[in-house]
């Protein structure tokens, strides 16, 4: 016998995320997953973040990585707010991305009423994390200029899923040679609605229209 | 390799949809959608599959990917066309385009060969 069934592979997940959103949404929380490759940025720009906002917002953060807590050190050495830590190599196989399930298990009884944002900052990967819904408001990417202007060709999915880059390490635009307009061009050719933010997370130029872009989800 | 966690989740729709109907004989094969506009290589799904579906109806069963492509239409010419990925602008007006398939990651169908009498 043949069992006809078109069920979507995700939808277990989907569904994670659905209760993921109920939760974050009954906090009052707005939630964004930040992704990008390793070394794009986002502690540093998660660093600036928070030294910014914190006295400001009700913050907490949800840190994905395969190992360790380097992160949330990091992050509590700017801000004594709430951080999960996450790490996959210990009961998800080491898996390079975060997905519903894991966010659902990470913050287990934890109960944040009043927390106005919530950032997710996913394992640093560009291919697996832009699959998974994790019950957020907005995926935020993080691109540097260090990494190249191909790198929208090269993984387009990423580039597809999220409604806002951040463009880091402008500081060091001319001393890798980039080329802004064609890095812009691949963006949007895959992407043609995606909004960027250049910026450099560690001279804080460009940080404000981060901040207005999170202020404007988030009233104070 | 985040095609670990979908080959986990294959398996549970599978094994639930087999469950739903009362089957509890071993699958000969699977048959299951792959769009190209998804991040999921069909050999690691395989791989995992394999492993995975060890100790279960599943295991042995014959997993048979279609891949899905690419296919767009543009929101301004309505040209409707297979682009090769990555550009998702329309190539005869530079358009932004949406996507029809390519990203399906789905279970069609089980095979269950009926008992021997």
């Amino acid at each position: 016998m043949i069992i006809q069934d078109m069920r979507n592979l995700l939808s277990a997940n989907d569904r994670i995320a659905a209760g993921n959103r109920e939760r974050f949404k009954r906090w009052g929380a707005y939630v964004v997953n930040l992704m990008s490759a390793p070394g794009a940025g986002k502690t540093t720009i998660l660093e600036q973040t928070l030294a910014h906002l914190h006295e400001r917002y009700r913050l907490a953060v949800i840190e994905g990585d395969v190992r360790g807590s380097y992160d949330r050190d990091r992050l509590h050495a700017v801000a004594e707010i709430p951080i999960v830590q996450i790490n996959t190599e210990v009961a998800y196989g080491g898996e390079c991305h975060l997905d519903a399930l894991m966010i659902a298990n990470g913050i287990g009884d934890i109960d944040l009423p009043g927390t106005n944002l919530v950032f997710i900052e996913n394992v640093g990967n560009l291919v697996c994390p832009a699959e998974f819904d994790v019950g957020e408001d907005s995926k935020v990417m993080v691109a540097s200029v260090t990494e190249g202007e191909d790198k929208p060709l090269k993984y387009p999915l990423m580039y597809s899923v999220c409604e806002l880059l951040l463009l880091n390490k402008v500081d060091l635009a001319t001393a890798a040679g980039f080329d802004r307009e064609l890095f812009l061009k691949n963006c949007h050719s895959v992407n043609p609605g995606l909004k960027i933010i250049e910026l450099s997370a560690r001279t804080g130029k460009g940080v404000p229209a981060w901040l207005d872009w999170l202020t404007s989800k988030v009233p104070a | 390799m985040h095609e670990l966690g979908i080959s986990r989740s294959l398996i549970d729709v599978a094994l639930a949809a087999m469950a739903e109907r009362a089957v509890a004989r071993p699958a000969a094969s699977l048959q299951v959608e792959v769009g190209r506009f998804t991040s999921v290589v069909p050999d690691s799904l395989r791989f995992y599959f394999e492993i995975l579906s060890k100790g279960t109806l599943l295991e042995g069963a014959e997993l048979i990917i279609d891949s899905i492509p690419l296919r767009t239409r543009c929101r301004t010419c309505a040209v409707e066309s297979e682009p090769e990925l990555p550009s998702l602008l329309c190539s005869q007006c530079d358009g932004v385009v949406e996507v029809l398939t390519g990203r399906e990651l789905r279970l069609v169908s089980v095979e269950v060969p009926e008992e021997a009498a």
